[in-house]
């Protein structure tokens, strides 16, 4: 389980978390909603270490962030991460060379899964087929959480499909899975936990299908009545 | 440990093969100026003798007096040789500093996936901090073949009455740049080397600053930087400050200098070490 408690993070004056608390949970999708600039990336970025955060503690499965927890947790970003001038195949080797995590088999898999080509050179690959490189330098890790930043941002509808095919495949089974995205109705119905930020706090903390079955409101109603009153 | 060691290994390679073309450019170009100087200035004073004799019938003795003995210090003392130092100092200088930015401001933000290694940050570090240095003895190594090689070309242009023969050694040990770059005292050479090493350690405290807490960070790091350079640089003044030349004894100075330097050199690893684990931000 991914634990936040309190967490609080300020850029200069401008308070970005005021005392966030949630979890995330293995075998679940988590979805952080919310407008721009509300702390979303922040909130991933602090889970992995790759921002210092003013207070609180995260932990996962009851650690704190260390080296060798990058093993256990994923995180793919919505910037291209890997060195432009690499092939796919180069940068599949840069993971194997310093991941435990890394699995051969299941990077291979994901790359027939999106049609990727090997002797391709990064700098030369589109949005859409750099988002998809994103995710299997994150995805083809054995690890128990996956955390995605705007995995939509930029692409076309069909790599969009080819992403969304991704939440219901076994790539993700039994992961716990974090996600930010402004693209909700692409995967509104493979959520399991929703957490909305609102001016650095969690305005709501809900099921998506609960709310769904007992109020009838999509995720996309609930942040309509949030951010337009 | 010896995973760690492994995985040094392979981040200073991977450090390597990215530094390479830069490094290999800047020791073609040591290379090729150093040549063109050894060919240039003997041929130029030969032209000079050569022109003076027909032009006033003079002797070979004449023409020295007139233009004193070339001998291969007269080269080593020029641009073609002082220039492609100063271009490999500041090129590795820039280096320096570029071994880190790229990794924020490069077409892709690649310090995502270094900060995400499950390694230690500072085997991260260390790998950028002895490629620098691979650099530097690298440069050295072939600023001292390009001697060697120069010695030759250098003795077959002059004619032998105007050709002062000077050994390479003693050609370096007149050259104060050389005796800064290739000291031939052991100890001198600890020492020269030990404050490329303390300064290059204040200057990735100074990018990890700024790297950790942006604007505020480079205040932080200038302040840092100008603290350790007074503290360094205080006792080599102090003797004129409080106008006692006998204040110290070289020995006196040598050990409170390396005092000095290994409290700056340690203090700068721990911050860094600080903010590479704690602090930095993509």
């Amino acid at each position: 389980m991914i634990e936040l408690k309190n967490v609080h993070k300020s850029f200069g004056r401008k308070q970005v978390l005021n005392g966030i608390s949630f979890t995330a949970n293995k075998g679940e999708i988590t979805c952080l909603v919310g407008v721009n600039g509300v702390g979303k990336t922040t909130i991933l970025n602090a889970i992995m270490n790759l921002t210092p955060v003013k207070k609180g503690e995260i932990t996962i499965d009851g650690e704190t962030m260390s080296p060798a927890m990058y093993n256990k947790v994923a995180f793919i970003p919505d910037v291209a991460i890997m060195l432009p001038q690499m092939t796919v195949h180069e940068a599949m080797d840069f993971m194997k060379d310093y991941y435990s995590s890394w699995n051969c088999k299941r990077a291979k898999e994901i790359v027939r899964f999106f049609r990727l080509n090997m002797t391709d050179r990064i700098s030369d690959l589109s949005k859409g087929n750099q988002a998809k490189v994103n995710l299997l330098m994150g995805l083809a890790l054995d690890v128990d959480y996956v955390l995605m930043d705007e995995p939509f941002s930029g692409i076309d509808i069909f790599t969009r499909e080819q992403i969304t095919d991704v939440f219901s495949s076994r790539l993700v089974e039994d992961r716990g899975v974090l996600i930010t995205t402004h693209e909700i109705q692409d995967i509104e119905h493979l959520l399991d936990k929703v957490v909305l930020l609102d001016d650095g706090v969690i305005y709501k903390e809900f099921n998506a299908e609960e709310m769904r079955e007992t109020e009838g409101k999509s995720v996309v109603d609930v942040m309509r009545e949030v951010y337009n009153g | 440990m010896k995973n760690s060691l492994h995985t040094l290994l392979k981040l200073t390679n991977f450090e390597l093969e990215r530094l390479s073309k830069f490094l290999f450019t800047l020791m073609g170009l040591t290379l090729l100026i150093n040549l063109a100087g050894y060919i240039y200035t003997p041929t130029q004073y030969m032209g000079r003798i050569n022109e003076y004799l027909t032009q006033n019938s003079a002797t070979a003795d004449e023409a020295v007096k007139a233009f004193g003995h070339f001998s291969f210090y007269t080269v080593t003392n020029t641009l073609w040789i002082g220039g492609p130092i100063a271009l490999g100092i500041s090129g590795l200088l820039f280096y320096s500093v570029f071994i880190w930015y790229r990794e924020w401001f490069g077409k892709n933000t690649f310090a995502y996936r270094l900060l995400m290694l499950p390694v230690s940050r500072m085997t991260l570090y260390f790998s950028k901090f002895i490629v620098i240095f691979i650099g530097i003895f690298s440069l050295i190594a072939t600023q001292m073949v390009s001697l060697f090689i120069g010695y030759p070309i250098v003795s077959a242009i002059i004619e032998s009455p105007y050709f002062r023969e000077l050994s390479l050694i003693e050609s370096i040990q007149m050259n104060p740049l050389f005796l800064f770059f290739f000291p031939l005292d052991f100890g001198y050479f600890v020492i020269v080397n030990g404050v490329g090493f303390v300064v290059l350690l204040v200057l990735f405290t100074v990018i990890l600053m700024e790297r950790s807490f942006g604007v505020k960070g480079i205040v932080l790091g200038i302040v840092y930087s100008l603290i350790a350079l007074a503290a360094v640089l205080l006792p080599l003044f102090l003797p004129d400050l409080l106008n006692n030349r006998y204040l110290l004894y070289g020995s006196e100075l040598m050990i409170i200098e390396t005092i000095l330097l290994t409290t700056v050199g340690v203090l700068s690893l721990f911050m860094s070490r600080h903010l590479i684990n704690k602090k930095i931000t993509v």
